[in-house]
């Protein structure tokens, strides 16, 4: 027993070394509730779960790609796309100013289909690029967001679109029960249900660690690496749409840099979670805390009063921060 | 299946840490000066 003792301590530090930007945040919230107590108020929370969400479903999507070495850099113009076409489709039929002023009524759940259809498309196109083709991921979604971002332009002639039906966006202002519990942090959370049972108790999160892990092992060992990189990149798309689709809701509106940089929030997030970018490792719990760890450091800023220009600088210092110590991991394994 | 010797095991990430040439001692360093710049900006940005 007393042997043990200073193992724990040892145990302890090195829990809190590995997750000191998570340890850090902790302590700032602890900070800024007790010098600004309205944040812990409902409506800040409320706000705090919303953001969460929707570049929580975002973040999980980018997780997939990272986990097998790679990256999703088109993740932010895909959610983008899919807010605008969400609009384009869910705006009132009484708006004189539509974008389309011919199109018909169309109920929000076929909306939501036909934005995860094309979304999927996008993402297999993605896929396709990268196992294929062999392109790096970096490059071939880097291609993929710019020409997604340009057929936005195109599409909407770079006008923002409004006037959204009340149907939809009581998708992001309803909630059960409790204001703090919405909609889109239940959605949040079924996705991140589903998601953990996809990666843990089902063959194709197995493939996807295995390919992470090992490529050329995973292939030799019979699993379909180009298939599985498909399904992926495919599924990936599919929670940018769905990520659109929610934010266009909550914001009452879209336009083409709608989640302008959130492909970068999510890998930054995901990064402060514990997912690897050197592959094979990461938890959705991981992914659910660094993005809440990243949202908690944006409102604790704007409750101490720190000037808007000064986040950005923050924020960039903390994704540095986050990848060093990833870096520090890596370096001391090898 | 054979293995096919010439892709690649590495990601792309990977192979730049690889080309990282720091120990990790400098790398704690700069961790810290890292953190000590976010606490001056943070301390500028709240003046």
């Amino acid at each position: 027993m007393q042997k043990s003792q200073p193992l724990d301590a040892k145990r302890i530090f090195k829990v809190i070394g590995e997750n000191i930007i998570i340890v850090g945040i902790v302590l700032l919230a602890i900070v800024v509730s007790i010098l600004r107590p309205n944040f812990i108020g409902e409506s800040n929370i409320r706000n705090l779960l919303g953001n969460t969400a929707i570049r929580f479903i975002i973040a999980v999507g980018v997780s997939g790609c990272l986990i097998t070495k790679g990256t999703d850099l088109s993740a932010g113009r895909v959610a983008g796309f899919a807010a605008c076409m969400s609009a384009v489709m869910l705006q009132r039929l009484d708006y004189a100013n539509r974008l389309i002023p011919g199109l018909p009524y169309i109920a929000w759940p076929v909306a939501l289909l036909i934005v995860l259809a094309v979304c999927a498309g996008i993402g297999a196109v993605n896929g396709v690029v990268v196992s294929t083709f062999k392109v790096p991921p970096f490059i071939a979604t880097l291609g993929m967001q710019t020409l997604v971002y340009g057929i936005a332009l195109v599409a909407t002639g770079a006008q923002p679109i409004g006037a959204l039906r009340r149907d939809f966006t009581n998708i992001a202002t309803g909630y059960v029960v409790n204001p703090v519990i919405s909609y889109i942090a239940l959605i949040a959370l079924g996705v991140g249900l589903a998601m953990w049972l996809l990666y843990n108790k089902m063959r194709h999160g197995k493939y996807m660690y295995a390919i992470g892990g090992n490529e050329a092992a995973a292939d030799v060992a019979g699993i379909n690496v180009g298939a599985s990189k498909i399904r992926i990149y495919t599924l990936a798309a599919v929670l940018y749409g769905l990520c659109g689709f929610l934010l266009a809701a909550k914001s009452g509106g879209a336009s083409v840099n709608t989640a302008m940089g959130y492909e970068l929030e999510a890998i930054a997030g995901c990064t402060i979670g514990g997912v690897s970018v050197n592959g094979g490792v990461g938890k959705i719990s991981g992914i659910l805390i660094g993005v809440l760890v990243f949202e908690v450091l944006k409102i604790a800023m704007q409750f101490m009063g720190l000037k808007s220009d000064y986040t950005y600088i923050v924020q960039g210092l903390v994704i540095i921060i986050a990848v060093a110590l990833d870096l520090r991991k890596y370096l001391e394994k090898k | 299946m054979m293995q096919r010797k010439d892709e690649p095991v590495k990601g792309l990430k990977e192979k730049l840490y690889d080309k990282i040439n720091v120990s990790v001692r400098a790398l704690d360093w700069m961790i810290t000066v890292l953190i000590i710049i976010t606490a001056v900006v943070v301390y500028i940005g709240t003046r």
